[in-house]
């Protein structure tokens, strides 16, 4: 490769506060996204050697730095870090955006940029068609236009279903003419999962396959979201862990693949069968393993992890001083079937609610892990209710 | 012949090693019994100067008085992280004034040991010491009143103490050294006749074992910050207690999984305790730091990651469990430890100074090792205007053998040129805000020179590691200007005999 082509190795500070200028700032384009971690890798060890070379080991060290935060934030999900564009005019691009009207589309790049990462996102597709009508050959703008609305529909905000179908349509051409771009597929996966035609996701998977060899990660993990949607959710599951094993170092991927599992296993909520315990167990165990390292994401998965481990517990839920008096007029005798018949699982009881009156839900329910793991879970006796149910006022616990 | 004695000195400790004639090595220990000396210096209010053990309990009273880590400022202005200079009483010491106090104490203790004064010495560096601080541990050794014999690099010392050079066998070994205060990695190519050449060098000036400390201690503030709402480093006592037990943590943890110490901090009681775990997420960065020199340093050195044989681990700091595994993980091999990882260092520039004295006996193994060959640390090179950038060119580049040689054309920039502006720049790097400029000089030509016109630009740098650099006018030949460098330091003359006369008149006990 020549020199010209590494220009990017040497670059001390992005241009501005985009994805765009921080995948170019990593050589991404001419690179394709697949290469953006070796990219950051081979920048990285660049200016470290640089900050222990015999000079100008400070601004070496300053770029290592600003490496660093751009890794967190394009590889582990942080956010854009600041203060390191390039120049003052650079610096103050990130707080304001770029002017409206574009004549160029590396103008229109930054605009839909500055404009996704405000969160405007309607702006943004509205922006990124105006361009595509500009431009109607560029795979580029065709590739803007469907990432805006694709990442418009990864968040709350409501992307309209005219938006959704001509963003697809567009994926569809761009992977069909550049069937190696690796943005392209994670876009075009993306839309559909958005769209729910999970069905045409899992035709994508072998398309991607054969025309790339292999699924690249980011988009392993949306087609793996998408799967857990589908009775094919173990596969979901599967392509999860081989995401995590493709970097197991990778912070964000563990966190990826963590809330994918977990999603997983909240599906078997409320458990209301052993079938449902073996089953929540085992997606739980896909989250452990993917947390496994990683503090933060453990956090995430401890409450579903005790609630696992504790879920097929059994506990005394009858009278102890009809127990006691059972147990002394029948000789202890008729005491084991009373016990069997009166201990219930854990899960029977939080899934059986208040109603009956069982103190011991309330135990259960004071134990702020169970809710964690339950919220938003729809249970019979929850109807008409916001919240779990308070302990009733007198009622002594211990 | 007279003795030469073999030194290690290092960031935090530094030992004094001599091997007989019969090739047996032995560590010199001071008067205190104290095998190894730490590089401390402190300076007493009645004028007294005091080096090693006594000066680290005494650093605990008065810190301000003691200076240390000063290796780290070798060959530069300052060695305090706030870039000043370090000044008692009035007085400023240089890195090297410092490290001759240190120099002056173990060979003091050689002389007491072998019973005559020692003039010569070997002395050890980092591999990838640069041409300014390798003068200047030339110059602290002369400061000391002793002749400097050889600079010996630390990796090539360990690996002979390890007898590396007496397997007969050809080999690519890793050498992994993390020391006190500094951290160097290097790839050396060992031939069957015990050769040693130094293929490729990296290495972190400003990292290492005392590093590790520091974020421990910080850690240790953070959490009596939060308990008692008290600054640890207002309790200045308390404070180098507590720099203290965060080093002992740190050894307890490479053979344990937790490891605490009590505290007191404003007369309460505080336990701190650390897993090995945390301790390892803590020095998250410096791990990645330390892999990333390992993998540019394999890559400098060609054959990738496979092309090693041998992981040879020196230093204190890399019985940290971690690095052994991160070690194994890159070359697939397991690595060996040094013998006595705190002074092989010293044991390789002693045995090495056995050889240098020539009276080893026929049956020693001693005549069989075979003199380490000098490679330039650092490319060298001069700087040019490239279309409108100033730019370095390399003349020779690191890793060639000493002594070398190279020659390059280069063009006279404007119309009636009647200067030449030569810099001599220590580093590989084109781009020349990453190199260090070592020399300059300003030459005439006979007569205005058109523009494009030739000049030949020749440099040299010998085995006494003197640079040379020339510039002739490219056809006449005619000379214009050249550079010699020879153990440049920033001290002056005036300033080095003056340091120099003040030692002499300097006892240790």
């Amino acid at each position: 490769m020549s020199e010209s082509n590494h220009d990017w190795m040497f670059v001390e500070r992005p241009s501005a506060a985009t994805r765009v200028e921080a995948l170019k700032y990593f050589g991404v384009p001419p690179s394709s996204e697949t290469e953006l971690a070796t990219n950051i890798n081979t920048k990285r060890r660049r200016w470290h050697s640089r900050s222990n070379g015999p000079g100008g080991a400070e601004i070496a060290k300053l770029v290592k730095d600003i490496v660093r935060q751009l890794e967190d934030y394009l590889l582990k999900g942080g956010s854009f870090p600041e203060g390191v564009v390039a120049g003052s005019q650079a610096q103050q691009q990130s707080r304001q955006l770029p002017p409206p009207n574009f004549s160029s589309i590396e103008q229109l790049l930054e605009l839909v940029e500055a404009l996704t990462s405000r969160g405007q996102y309607q702006r943004a597709i509205d922006t990124a068609r105006e361009g595509l009508n500009k431009w109607p050959e560029s795979t580029e703008v065709a590739i803007l236009f469907s990432f805006a609305v694709a990442s418009a529909a990864g968040t709350e905000f409501q992307v309209s279903n005219a938006d959704l179908n001509e963003a697809i349509r567009t994926s569809q051409i761009v992977t069909q003419n550049e069937p190696t771009n690796v943005t392209a597929w994670w876009t075009l996966s993306t839309l559909l999962a958005a769209s729910g035609r999970y069905e045409e996701i899992l035709l994508l998977e072998a398309e991607i396959v054969r025309k790339l060899g292999g699924i690249p990660v980011p988009t392993l993990l949306v087609i793996a979201r998408a799967l857990i949607r589908t009775p094919d959710m173990w596969r979901g599951l599967e392509m999860a862990l081989r995401a995590v094993e493709s970097d197991p170092t990778d912070a964000g991927i563990r966190l990826e693949s963590a809330t994918i599992a977990i999603e997983a296993a909240r599906k078997f909520l409320p458990i209301d069968s052993a079938e449902k315990v073996t089953d929540f167990r085992k997606a739980v165990s896909v989250a452990a393993w993917c947390a496994h390292g990683v503090a933060s994401v453990e956090v995430l998965v401890r409450p579903f992890r005790m609630w696992a481990e504790r879920c097929d517990d059994k506990m005394f839920t009858g009278s102890h001083r009809f127990r006691s008096f059972v147990s002394i007029i029948t000789l202890f005798i008729w005491l084991p079937i009373h016990n069997a018949q009166a201990n219930k699982r854990l899960w029977e009881i939080v899934l059986n609610g208040p109603s009956d009156g069982q103190l011991e839900f309330y135990a259960l329910s004071e134990m702020k892990y169970i809710q964690d793991v339950h919220a938003g879970i729809k249970f019979m006796w929850l109807e008409n209710r916001i919240s779990w149910p308070q302990k009733p006022i007198g009622v002594d616990l211990n | 012949m007279s003795e030469i004695v073999g030194i290690d000195l290092g960031t935090t400790n530094s030992v004094v090693a001599w091997t007989d004639q019969n090739g047996r090595t032995e560590i010199i220990a001071g008067p205190e019994g104290s095998r190894i000396v730490p590089s401390v210096v402190y300076f007493d209010p009645e004028g007294g100067i005091i080096v090693g053990e006594r000066a680290t309990q005494f650093s605990v009273i008065e810190p301000t008085r003691a200076a240390r880590l000063f290796k780290r400022g070798m060959g530069l202005n300052s060695f305090l992280n706030n870039g000043e200079k370090f000044t008692v009483d009035g007085k400023t010491w240089s890195p090297e004034e410092l490290s001759s106090l240190v120099l002056k104490k173990l060979v003091t203790h050689a002389s007491s040991h072998l019973r005559q004064e020692i003039k010569r010495v070997v002395i050890t560096v980092p591999a990838y010491f640069g041409e300014p601080e390798r003068a200047a541990t030339r110059l602290a050794g002369e400061i000391a009143g002793l002749e400097v014999v050889r600079i010996l690099n630390e990796p090539t010392a360990a690996a002979i103490a390890h007898g590396i050079d007496q397997r007969g066998q050809q080999s690519r070994m890793l050498v992994f050294d993390l020391g006190g205060g500094t951290f160097d990695v290097t790839v050396m190519d060992i031939a069957s006749d015990g050769g040693m050449t130094v293929v490729a060098t990296g290495g972190d000036r400003q990292l290492g074992g005392a590093d590790f400390d520091a974020m421990i201690l910080e850690q240790m503030a953070d959490e009596i910050d939060l308990k008692f709402a008290l600054d640890l480093t207002e309790d200045l006592y308390a404070f180098v207690d507590a720099r203290n037990k965060a080093e002992e943590i740190k050894k307890d943890l490479s053979a344990m999984q937790t490891a605490q110490r009590p505290l007191t901090i404003g007369g309460k009681p505080f336990m701190f305790q650390l897993s090995r775990a945390n301790f390892e997420s803590m020095i998250a960065q410096q791990i990645g730091d330390i892999r990333d020199t390992v993998m540019n340093t394999l890559e400098m050195a060609g054959g990738g990651t496979g092309g090693i044989d041998e992981v040879l681990m020196v230093g204190g700091s890399s019985r940290i469990p971690i690095f052994s595994s991160l070690l194994k993980e890159i070359t697939g091999k397991e690595p060996i430890f040094s013998r006595n990882l705190d002074e092989d260092v010293a044991k390789g520039a002693a045995i090495l100074a056995a050889k240098l004295r020539g009276d080893a006996s026929p049956q020693s193994f001693i005549d069989s090792i075979p003199l380490p060959v000098d490679v330039a640390s650092h490319g060298l090179g001069v700087s040019l205007l490239e279309g409108e950038k100033m730019v370095n060119r390399v003349i020779i580049p690191s890793g060639s053998r000493i002594p070398a040689s190279g020659e390059i054309e280069a063009f006279t920039i404007t119309d009636d040129q009647m200067q030449l502006q030569l810099e001599l720049n220590e580093g590989d790097e084109v781009d020349i805000q990453f190199v260090r400029k070592l020399g300059e000089s300003l030459g005439n030509f006979p007569k205005p020179r058109p523009m494009s016109h030739p000049i030949r630009i020749s440099m040299s740098y010998d085995a006494d590691q003197m640079i040379q650099v020339k510039a002739f006018d490219g056809k006449t030949g005619d000379f214009i200007c050249e550079i010699n460098l020879k153990h440049e330091t920033l001290l002056s003359m005036s300033e080095r005999d003056k340091a120099r006369d003040f030692l002499k008149g300097l006892d240790f006990e």
